[in-house]
């Protein structure tokens, strides 16, 4: 079945191995991809409560084995951004506020501050005079440290909490047990009691549909629209996908010939059940959005079509002496999986989107001209080719927007490296049509400077290039770069590419 | 009357088309490109039927390049190139006839968005889709392949 496979080919996608039993049969090679897979859940996690501005992404991203490679784009992006919040807090002791915002918000744009970090931003805002802000600031430092486990220098505790003393409130983990009354406590556990009862009612009704964690965990999309393609096809297409005709063979004069007989027996009741498919796709769902899908409960689309499917499997009897009654029915069950269907080619429509359009080419050019090295570099010409119109790939806009920037500040320094001769630099877009009918979205960073970029700089994860990131970042979008030879005036391009979305919107 | 051959790595089009379009043409059966390649070498074949995902065959028997594919597309990633070049074998399967000289249409069962099937027929001349295994819908789009040849 076709979801065994999908471990083999998407290592994102293992997780949905369905059977615990072979736990024990593992070889290295299994062992060594479980643990990629690990590190990519704990990636992924990591990055969404960094995107939804939760406390926690930072020690999570830190906390992903080195040794995977999800483990090295986390590592990667905290280096890289916490490259831009230092420079950003150096500016700001030094009251350059203006640039001190601007790389702070490149820091923002790439991953969480270091926690450690809350130490000097609240000294700052102490030397500045801004007591709330330096309080709340200290509160966060010691706040993580508890939650880190690591101990906080008795100076710096020391000093905090002279500069502190009547702010205790805004550091809850240093109150004393003694401080809290016993009515405090009987509050709270009147409260918690309250609580609970109102999570059990919640526990059972908990978790998205697929449409709606489609929408909101755009780093979801790309294993959940691969598990409802192999949904769609499997199930969907080879075993329900004739039940059209078996409504219509059954209501013809004729009936169904005992070869058409046989034929939908073999696809609605032999080999593995439709049943036992199903669930296994619901587990599939279920663990790649990391439990957070529910739906069995609330996706009415989805509670429908397990109806369907379940009833399906209840009429195997009545196809010993198929009637008229029994086309009816199966009419019935084919309308409510032709309406899931719908639903899947909907959900997989909504899949996160970007327009490749110029407005993006120039964003990515003109924030990494703001930036402090890139802008001391003197180019001669910035040359933009209007992209063609309406191509979108599927590639949340954020992580598109790292990748060209890291391209184009890699350009725009080695630019500045070169001797007098003209620096130019270059966007373009390019649309290839690829022996399958696919498309693939070619966009292209030109420059004139005679440094060269190899595959190696790029999939030999250079730090100091940040191109190590480019490369973890397009992978994880079915994407590649590609270093091509320059024309005309160019001396070399680097290409990134995606497929291009070919669905309803295109 | 028509002979068409049906490529698939299992064999539900195959046993579909006859039972279900029994009156319409004869139907030969390859389960993989270099089997379909010596039928069309060796009989009259007016259709090919290809399927598009071939998830059950064996890696050798795939038509495409896993390696090219893992360098331009996957970022030298072979596992997630060869999943593509599987669930895109019939392409892969319709560019190899082409490059044979083989110039039979091709219909293939299934939902492809219509700027890929526009792509291919661009690329490749006669192709046709439909999205399921629907009677009515594949006896017109049989007949309409092979009333553009005629």
């Amino acid at each position: 079945m076709l979801v065994y496979l999908l471990p083999a080919f998407w290592p994102a996608v293992a997780i949905a191995q369905p059977d615990a039993g072979d736990a024990g049969r593992d070889s290295p090679e299994d062992g060594e991809r479980a643990h990629e897979r690990e590190a990519r859940q704990l990636l992924d996690q990591g990055l969404r409560l960094w995107r939804n501005g939760q406390p926690g992404a930072w020690l999570v991203l830190k906390g992903i084995p080195r040794e995977t490679r999800a483990g090295r784009e986390a590592q990667e992006r905290l280096e890289q951004a916490d490259s831009h919040y230092g420079k950003g807090l150096d500016l700001l002791q030094q009251g350059a506020d203006e640039q001190a915002r601007f790389e702070i918000d490149q820091g923002r744009e790439v991953g969480p501050i270091d926690p450690h970090r809350y130490l000097e931003v609240a000294d700052v805002m102490r030397n500045r005079g801004r007591r709330d802000q330096a309080v709340r600031y200290y509160g966060r430092y010691l706040a993580f440290m508890n939650q880190a486990g690591e101990p906080t220098d008795p100076e710096t505790l020391r000093d905090i909490m002279l500069y502190l003393p009547e702010s205790q409130e805004d550091l809850p983990e240093l109150r004393q047990p003694e401080d809290r009354s016993w009515q405090v406590v009987l509050i709270a556990g009147a409260a918690l009691v309250g609580l609970g009862i109102a999570l059990f009612f919640a526990f059972l009704w908990r978790g998205r549909t697929l449409a709606e964690l489609v929408e909101e965990s755009p780093e979801l999309d790309l294993r959940l629209a691969y598990a409802v393609g192999c949904l769609r096809h499997e199930v969907l297409k080879h075993r329900l996908g004739a039940l059209g005709d078996a409504v219509g063979a059954l209501r013809a004069r004729k009936g169904l010939s005992a070869g058409q007989l046989t034929y939908f027996k073999e696809r609605l009741f032999g080999g593995e059940s439709l049943g036992r498919i199903w669930s296994i796709y619901l587990d599939t769902f279920d663990r790649l959005s990391e439990h957070r899908l529910n739906l069995k409960r609330r996706d009415r689309e989805f509670r429908r079509a397990g109806q369907a499917i379940h009833s399906l499997e209840s009429l195997e009897a009545r196809f010993e002496q198929p009637d008229a009654q029994l086309a009816d029915r199966l009419d019935g069950l084919r309308t409510q999986i032709s309406r899931f269907d719908h639903y899947l080619k909907s959900v997989a429509d909504k899949l996160c989107r970007t327009r490749i359009d110029g407005q993006l080419l120039r964003e990515a050019i003109f924030s990494v001209q703001g930036e402090p090295r890139a802008a001391e570099v003197r180019l001669d010409e910035i040359r933009f080719i209007e992209p063609p119109a309406d191509v979108y790939v599927e590639v949340f806009r954020t992580d598109l927007l790292i990748v060209l920037r890291n391209l184009v500040r890699n350009a725009i320094l080695a630019l500045g490296r070169q001797e007098d001769s003209r620096r130019a630099l270059g966007m373009e877009v390019e649309l290839r049509t690829e022996p399958s009918g696919d498309e693939s979205v070619m966009i292209k960073v030109l420059d004139t400077s005679p440094e060269p970029v190899t595959r190696d700089d790029i999939y030999g994860r250079r730090l100091d290039r940040g191109l190590g990131l480019v490369a973890a970042a397009v992978t994880r979008y079915d994407g590649s770069v590609l270093v091509e030879p320059g024309t005309e005036m160019w001396q070399k391009a680097v290409v990134v590419r995606f497929f291009r979305a070919l669905g309803e919107s295109e | 009357m028509r002979t068409l051959l049906i490529v698939e790595d299992g064999r539900e089009y195959y046993d579909f088309f006859r039972l279900f379009l029994e009156k319409e043409a004869s139907y030969i059966h390859a389960q993989t490109g270099e089997a379909a390649f010596e039928v069309l070498g060796s009989r009259d074949v007016d259709l090919v039927v290809l399927d598009m995902r071939f998830e059950r065959s064996a890696p050798e028997d795939l038509l495409g390049d896993v390696e090219k594919a893992a360098i331009d597309y996957f970022g030298g990633d072979l596992p997630r190139a060869q999943r593509y070049v599987l669930d895109n074998q019939g392409t892969f399967i319709l560019s190899e006839m082409r490059a044979r000289g083989l110039r039979q249409p091709v219909l293939f069962v299934t939902d492809m968005p219509p700027r890929r099937l526009a792509n291919l027929r661009t690329l490749y001349g006669r192709v046709h889709a439909v999205p399921y295994f629907d009677t009515a819908a594949i006896r017109g789009e049989v007949d309409a392949a092979l009333g553009e040849g005629a």
